[in-house]
């Protein structure tokens, strides 16, 4: 086991841990609308964008009006991004001259970004001009996340409120999230991003005289502001092909820890943000300790796996380096696995190392990570409203197992909550399995993986887990361009976004409109390590249980396999 | 796949997301 990437991983979660109660502090403060530190230079802006737009944000919406606010500014943006690509070829800012995005890969790179996935059949470089970057994806990639912020923050004023009609004002919660959490984190993270050798330039591209006496073009771009958000928005998606393993943007080891840091900061840090609102941090930290148990174990197997080798090599290969393959010499094998369980944990998908190659464990961790519901620690919001229904499940079946009226922070949970809960994991459930099953069971679908055997299954539904999820990593051996994949997956996305969302926001406005009971001495506690217990448990089972024979068809039987000595051919 | 195609597979989605917030409104209130 390699002790300096579990040191990496101990300073990284140290780091995350310092920085949680500040941040969710911070975060609290913002959405409730009181007096920040940004206040004095960002309130003038803030109003000022509420009298252009006529928003009043004292004015409260229910959960009806709040989800159709959130449905129409998205399929809004989806609308603008998609004609933004099929228009490029004739606006300004594409130095490189390419021509507009076909319009299947426009579709779903469009349902993509809005989604907060990310997901990207196309190569940055060749496909997209500067303006649709700057102006397009990386305004997505600020809007995505601040919506999934909006969306938690409904839903735990839900369970904090009593007897309200209403869960807050959209357009409210995504202006402040926008302007107070994201722009100063990500400009921040920027300019450092820059000191370390991220470019950040409107000019095309840069042209070298190679060795040989040849011409070599050199991509440049708008990268270090696109490369902030993409990782502080858990968006992933990248302006370059190779993400971030690429070192233009990720160029040293600090970029690498840096980037790592800025995917968990928010998604942990919203869990203090629910202990503050719920006027008890034990709560939030109860939820943190779920996630961090999660992620944690994942990490080191993640670790363990890629520093071990393959079987399949000639004895004369040197493999004291571990798994090598699509890794980048830069970072190390080991490191490539902490940053795909730190990628997919959340809901990012920005990858340092190409998770194609990684081993049959290690490309295990980030699918099962996925296939659990992007929740441990999951995406900026998205990760809390998530493991806000794994913990009403949880206390459904600690009030089950007791004989007792569940309850959580003084609201019953019903009927209609539980109906609610079941759709959001039976959504996730279907979208996944129905779309492996369809792509699995197509001539369209089976030309996409590149490999044979198990590997070539694995490749399909770590697509589909990756869209469903709205993370939008991928095996990249899959050839994801095509009319199928790019329609099939832009389905997934919108479903594993919007279809989730919708019954989350309802939970959020029943709750809101309950009455809080008082405790007494049956009532289960809800912070302590029986409930972490609990918790941790119920997640796994029910990830378990959906997906364990699918994930036994494609990593479980790769790795039994290649242990027997068995590859398999293209 | 055309830009109509494309138009008119966001606007069914919307449709059906809708739909679905009908559906949880109607459970609710049974």
């Amino acid at each position: 086991m390699p002790i300096t990437d579990l040191l990496t991983l101990a300073v990284l979660f140290g780091a995350v841990l310092l920085a949680t109660p500040h941040l969710g502090r911070y975060i609290a403060d913002v959405l409730e609308g009181h007096r920040t530190l940004l206040s004095p230079v960002l309130g003038p802006v803030e109003r000022g964008i509420y009298g252009v737009a006529g928003i009043d944000p004292e004015r409260e919406q229910g959960w009806r009006s709040y989800t159709v606010s959130l449905l129409v500014f998205s399929f809004a943006s989806i609308c603008l991004l998609y004609l933004q690509q099929r228009l490029q070829a004739s606006l300004p800012l594409n130095p490189t001259g390419v021509g507009p995005v076909p319009e299947d890969l426009a579709f779903n790179t469009a349902v993509s970004f809005t989604t907060n996935t990310n997901w990207q059949n196309y190569s940055g470089e060749s496909t997209m001009a500067h303006l649709t970057q700057a102006a397009g994806l990386a305004v997505q990639n600020f809007a995505s996340a601040a919506v999934g912020i909006a969306i938690a923050i409904a839903l735990v004023r839900g369970v904090v409120r009593r007897t309200s009609p209403t869960i807050g004002n959209f357009w409210a919660d995504l202006t402040r999230s926008t302007l107070y959490v994201l722009l100063p984190i990500a400009f921040l993270a920027a300019i450092v991003l820059v000191w370390q050798g991220v470019p950040q330039t409107l000019s095309g591209a840069a042209s070298a005289t190679t060795l040989e006496g040849g011409q070599q073009t050199i991509f440049l771009g708008p990268i270090a502001s696109q490369e902030s958000i993409k990782e502080l928005g858990t968006n992933g998606g990248g302006i370059v092909n190779a993400n971030s393993s690429h070192p233009f943007e990720n160029p040293t080891p600090l970029t690498n820890f840096l980037e790592m840091f800025l995917i968990l900061v928010i998604p942990f840090g919203l869990t203090a943000t629910f202990g503050v609102m719920a006027g008890d941090r034990r709560q939030g930290w109860a939820l943190f300790a779920a996630m961090a148990a999660v992620y944690l174990v994942a990490a080191i197997v993640a670790i363990g796996a890629e520093a071990g080798s393959n079987p399949l090599f000639p004895a004369g290969v040197d493999q004291a380096l571990g798994n090598m393959e699509g890794k980048e010499v830069r970072f190390g094998a080991s490191a490539g696995g902490l940053w795909a369980t730190t990628t997919t944990g959340t809901s990012t998908g920005a990858v340092n190392a190409m998770h194609s190659s990684l081993t049959p464990i290690g490309g295990l961790v980030p699918l099962f990570l996925m296939l659990l519901g992007g929740i441990t620690p999951g995406g900026v919001g998205a990760g809390l409203y998530g493991m806000l229904v794994m913990v009403l499940l949880a206390v459904f079946i600690a009030g089950l197992m007791v004989g007792r009226t569940p309850e959580y922070l003084g609201k019953k949970v019903e009927a209609f909550e539980m109906k609610m809960a079941m759709l959001v994991v039976i959504v996730l459930s279907a979208s996944i399995l129905g779309f492996t099953a369809l792509a699995t069971a197509t001539d369209a679908g089976q030309a996409g993986p590149l490999n044979g055997g198990p590997h070539g299954f694995s490749e399909i539904l770590y697509a589909y887990a990756s869209q469903t999820g709205n993370n939008g990593s991928a095996f990249a051996g899959l050839t994801g361009n095509t009319t199928f994949y790019n329609v099939t997956g832009a389905l997934a996305m919108l479903i594993g976004r919007f279809a989730m969302i919708i019954p989350i926001l309802a939970i959020a406005g029943a709750l809101a409109a309950k009455r809080r009971v008082a405790p007494s001495p049956g009532t289960f506690p809800t912070t302590g390590p029986v409930f972490v217990g609990l918790l941790v448990g119920v997640i796994v089972i029910v990830g378990a249980l959906n997906f364990f024979p699918a994930i036994s068809l494609g990593p479980i039987v790769e790795h039994l396999l290649q242990q027997a000595g068995q590859a398999f051919s293209p | 796949m055309t830009d109509l195609a494309v138009l008119l597979t966001l606007a069914l989605s919307a449709a059906a997301l809708s739909g679905l917030v009908w559906l949880c409104d109607a459970l609710r209130s049974a």
